[in-house]
């Protein structure tokens, strides 16, 4: 079964997301852990948001170890009831029916599935138990404001995978959720 | 000049109240960690609630920090508190940023924060915090007192950030000062 990567920047409060406040921080490492994430998936699943942000910056990006080239070429997966422009290579969309979609997703051969930002998508994610694994970059701001990863009211008992630090101050943290049926 | 130092068990979601869900994870390298930060005479600063709750159980407590918790001097910051039924302490009454910039300027051992989420987050907002050490739990609890309360910011410095095995993780900064 294919399994679902939350990979998120979070501050230590927290807040995901905007990943302006983290440029500051790239660093050889950081991006070294970002590209064995990319490489370890062969899907994105998005929310609109997400996807449109994406679909905007990305296909003008190249680089020299193929990151970019990945994330145009690999199938996109977007959760959206709305979504009418899907200029973005290989953009397919799930209207309806989305937790069996996405469950059916699960179910196809293929490498993990990954998802990036997409805070709606992850909260409906969450609460149907479909995230396998939590990617996330821990950086070492206080926001004090904005959209938590963990929604109050969220409970859940988690595997610490992986743990890793980075000369810029940022921690990388893999957790693995419970084991599904 | 003293160093103001809090120190926190902490939810993956930031939930740090009545830490009683660290008990399962306890280890030799978490005891380390609380060992280090809970000796060399260092005094103790708390909130109302984690002082009457610590005033409770380390008296009677046998573990290995007892003797340190028990002897050193503690400040509690509380206008209400009527009773001060732990030896060796202290209270302050008046204005946090007055009170705390007025005994941080004193020569003396450095003042550890445990718990005491509403000060600790005071001390945060008003950048008076020194050195935050947390250990981070694999655990998201959705609700209890939060360490960073909304509006609360800072940009900080990471100082190390270790697996303590068990699925915690330490994490120790200080303010970013320069940002």
């Amino acid at each position: 079964m294919r399994k679902i990567t939350v990979s998120e920047f979070v501050s230590l409060d927290g807040v995901m997301g905007d990943p302006n406040w983290t440029f500051k921080y790239w660093s050889d490492e950081s991006a070294a852990f970002k590209f064995a994430e990319l490489f370890a998936h062969d899907a994105l699943l998005l929310g609109r948001v997400t996807y449109e942000g994406f679909a905007q910056a990305w296909p003008s990006q190249k680089d020299e170890q193929g990151y970019a080239d990945r994330m145009n070429s690999m199938p996109k997966h977007v959760v959206s009831a709305t979504l009418d422009n899907t200029t973005w290579t290989n953009t397919s969309v799930i209207k309806s029916n989305v937790i069996d979609e996405i469950k059916a997703l699960k179910q196809q051969d293929g490498q993990d599935i990954l998802v990036f930002g997409s805070d709606t998508l992850v909260q409906t994610l969450i609460q149907n138990d479909l995230v396998d694994r939590y990617n996330l970059l821990i950086y070492p701001v206080v926001l004090g404001a904005g959209k938590r990863l963990f929604l109050d009211g969220t409970t859940t008992t988690l595997k610490l995978a992986e743990t890793k630090s980075f000369n810029s101050g940022v921690t990388a943290l893999v957790y693995e959720t419970a084991p599904k049926a | 000049m003293r160093k103001i130092i809090v120190t926190e068990f902490m939810s993956l979601d930031g939930v740090i109240e009545n830490p009683a869900w660290t008990f399962p994870y306890w280890n030799d390298a978490i005891a380390g960690f609380k060992t280090e930060e809970s000796s060399a005479g260092e005094h103790l600063l708390l909130g109302r609630v984690t002082y009457e709750g610590f005033a409770q159980v380390w008296p009677n407590s046998e573990d290995q920090g007892a003797v340190y918790f028990n002897g050193t001097r503690k400040y509690v910051m509380s206008k209400t508190l009527s009773a001060l039924p732990w030896n060796n302490s202290v209270q302050i009454k008046g204005d946090l940023v007055q009170e705390i910039s007025k005994l941080k300027q004193e020569d003396g051992p450095n003042l550890v924060v445990h718990g005491s989420g509403k000060l600790a987050n005071s001390l945060l907002q008003n950048g008076l915090v020194d050195q935050l050490r947390l250990l981070v739990y694999p655990l998201v609890l959705g609700k209890g007192q939060r360490l960073f309360e909304d509006g609360t910011t800072a940009a900080l410095k990471l100082v190390e950030s270790k697996d303590m095995g068990g699925g915690v993780v330490s994490f120790v900064y200080t303010p970013d000062r320069q940002s």
